[in-house]
């Protein structure tokens, strides 16, 4: 059987040309837009006349009914799924905010305790300087300490001398 | 009344009767034993035609004088009162004439100084038509004819499945046969289009069966063994294209649909405007692409059509609803209740689909100002968005098609009215025109907005001719000298017909279907009373049948 098909097929290619956008009505008449409202008419969309009452829901039939409720099952669940995502994403950027604080916070501590240990370290070298001045400061004062004891033993011994010497005198 | 000098003359010649090209003339191009032919347009003042019969639509030539007649008082013009699409003459076959050839008559008269037209076209390979392919030949022959897509088929990189296993997405299952099986058909169709740009004898039957299996399986036998419709095959090419060029997963979309046209509807009944058409455009052409059409064919062929309904009520005349059409073509109506003799536009196809009257309300179409307004709509429509490449597919049936197996029947069941289509159309009145929704509204035109041209140039034509049952293509194509020459590709025959129509600045092409020679020349006028041929076949088109 040869082709039973009843249709031309027309390929067209653009021409390459461009031009600058124009006003969608600039082409049709007024005798174009034939049995189209006025654009005047009170009763266009844009302007519609006061008054006028919604349209009942209609007729619809069992299929399209159907249709609709499926439709809006479909619709249910699919903002629920929205939902669960947005409770999801939520708790996601929750958790994300938690862990950049912990973050800086442990970056600061960890900051901290290193800076620490460099005072104590630079305290404690300090005071091992302290100490040692210290102690040469007190060894120095214990030979002072020597040299004064041994200055009040001569100056002892030589009031002992004094003493008899006046009792002599007497 | 004079008309423009022809391009192709029908001549008798001592072996019988040819065709000649009158810029040779005196070279003639015999018909072969047993053809026919058709021709537009019939004489000048410099070429010679003796031998014709009129067509019974030629009113100063009598039907009566059939046979053979001289012409000479009607060469180069036209009586007054008689339109010019009235010129056509037909020329009988030499078999009519003279009787059944011998084989000294056989020989052609040429002339070795006779210019090759086909010498500077491309290489193309015709395809073999022994298995009745005709139908998908001829679509293959205008998709490779059309540069944009033969150069798809000429990067593999297009096909995204060929680097990487994510491409073909509609696919979740790597595993999916269906996947297999389109791979299988773009590579197919890859392999063929290459095989087309050479030189040489036809292709064999297994290139044109291996891509019609393959694209049966996909879509169910529908073509190929029930209906033979190019139409139909173009559209399961496209959707294989479409599949294996598209760049991200399609969505199942309806719900948002639901959505849309609730807030659509609510606006209207709340007196509100229905949203911006240029902005409702944006955000519609930005949805489809997550409905499929974000594909690198969609990008070559996509048009997105606006449509909107309004209450017929003289009084009110309120927009209903808006929707919204993505296609990767356009569909025409041929008419069916002309009278068949008169021609049809391709503006009148498009302005009825442009504004359509309805009296048959569909679900939920109603005035959502009144309810007890007439259940009658009338819909207007815009084209939106073009492609580089449009197509049009131009519906002549009058009816749905069913298997038939004599020729008479398919006859009747199609609009045979002449088509006329311009060699160039601009579409800017069916896209700039009003919406409903529109009238009244300011539009601001934005100076940096830069549009497309919506400008376009015939390319190809896949045409069905009903007297042959049989699918032919006519192609504009580019020589190797740049110079555009149209060609008729022919499954049947092994060297097209070739016509160079750029010297003869040819405005228009017109398409005529006719059954045979016998019924253009009233023989079966008893049978078909009213089908008579109209006598119209302008400017160039030569059809052999």
């Amino acid at each position: 059987m040869l082709g039973q098909g009843a249709d031309y097929i027309l390929f067209w290619t653009r021409q390459d040309e461009t031009t600058r956008s124009k006003p969608a009505r600039a082409l049709r008449t007024a005798e174009d837009n034939d049995g189209l409202a006025d654009v005047d008419d009170p009763m266009n969309i844009d302007s519609p006349t006061p008054g006028d009452q919604p349209p009942p829901p209609g007729d619809q039939t069992s299929e399209y009914t159907k249709k609709l409720a499926e439709l809006e099952k479909k619709l249910a669940e699919v903002e629920e799924r929205r939902l669960d995502l947005k409770k999801q994403q939520a708790a996601v950027t929750r958790r994300e905010k938690t862990f950049a604080r912990s973050k800086a916070d442990f970056g600061t501590f960890s900051k901290g305790v290193v800076g620490e240990s460099k005072q104590l370290a630079k305290d404690r070298e300090q005071l091992n300087e302290k100490d040692e001045r210290l102690n040469e400061k007190n060894k120095r004062l214990t030979e002072k300490n020597q040299r004064l004891n041994e200055q009040d033993d001569r100056l002892n011994e030589k009031d002992e001398r004094l003493s008899k010497e006046q009792e002599d005198t007497q | 009344m004079q008309y423009p000098a022809p391009y192709l003359a029908v001549q008798p010649c001592h072996q019988g009767v040819g065709w000649s090209d009158p810029r040779y003339p005196g070279r003639l191009r015999q018909l072969a034993t047993g053809q026919r032919a058709i021709l537009a347009r019939s004489t000048s003042a410099d070429t010679s035609i003796t031998s014709i019969v009129s067509c019974c639509e030629c009113p100063w030539v009598s039907i009566e004088d059939q046979q053979i007649i001289n012409v000479e008082a009607c060469r180069g013009t036209v009586p007054e009162g008689q339109s010019k699409d009235r010129s056509v003459v037909h020329a009988v076959s030499r078999q009519d004439l003279f009787g059944p050839s011998t084989d000294s008559d056989s020989e052609t008269e040429t002339d070795p100084d006779e210019p090759d037209l086909t010498v500077d076209l491309p290489p193309r390979r015709n395809m073999d038509n022994s298995t009745n392919g005709c139908y998908f030949i001829s679509l293959i022959q205008a998709l490779h004819n059309t540069a944009p897509l033969r150069d798809l088929f000429k990067d593999p990189g297009k096909f995204l499945f060929s680097k990487t296993s994510n491409a073909l997405t509609s696919f979740n299952d790597q595993r999916d046969p269906n996947l297999t099986q389109h791979r299988h058909a773009v590579e197919c169709l890859t392999d063929l289009f290459f095989r087309l740009d050479d030189r040489g004898p036809a292709l064999e039957v297994a290139a044109t069966e291996n891509v019609l299996t393959m694209l049966r399986r996909l879509c169910g036998n529908e073509f190929g063994h029930q209906r033979n419709d190019a139409a139909r095959v173009m559209d399961v090419i496209f959707g294989v294209l479409q599949r294996a060029t598209e760049r991200q997963e399609p969505y199942d979309l309806s719900i948002l649909d639901k959505v849309y046209s609730d807030e659509q509807d609510k606006a209207i009944r709340e007196g509100r405007p229905i949203q911006d058409l240029a902005v409702d455009a944006k955000e519609r052409l930005a949805a489809s692409e997550y409905l499929g059409f974000d594909s690198v064919i969609a990008d070559l062929l996509l048009v997105q059509t606006a449509s909107e309904t309004v209450c017929t009520s003289e009084i009110c005349r309120s927009p209903i609803s808006r929707t919204w059409q993505t296609s990767l073509y356009l569909r025409l109506n041929m008419p069916k209740d002309r009278p068949p003799t008169e021609v049809i536009e391709i503006a009148d196809l498009l302005d009825a689909r442009a504004s359509v009257q309805n009296d048959r309300a569909g679900p939920g179409i109603r005035c959502g100002y009144d309810p007890n307004h007439p259940e009658r709509y009338q819909q207007f429509s815009r084209l939106i968005h073009l492609s580089p490449i449009l197509i049009m597919q131009i519906d002549r049936s009058r009816g749905a098609l069913v298997q038939r197996n004599t020729r008479t029947v398919v006859n009747e069941d199609l609009v045979l009215n002449q088509l006329r289509v311009p060699e160039f159309i601009d579409l800017a009145p069916w896209t700039n025109s009003d919406l409903p929704s529109q009238r009244g509204a300011v539009v601001e035109e934005d100076p940096t907005n830069v549009v497309q041209s919506t400008k376009y140039e015939l390319t190809e034509v896949v045409r069905f001719v009903p007297g042959r049952v049989h699918y032919i293509t006519f192609s504009k194509i580019l020589d190797t000298k740049g110079a555009k020459r149209w060609i008729c590709q022919d499954s049947l025959r092994q060297d097209p017909p070739v016509w160079d129509i750029s010297p003869l600045n040819v405005q228009q092409v017109s398409f005529q279907d006719c059954f045979s020679c016998d019924e253009a020349l009233g023989h079966k006028s008893k049978q078909h009373p009213h089908r008579t041929l109209p006598g119209i076949l302008p400017y160039f088109c030569l059809i052999i049948v």
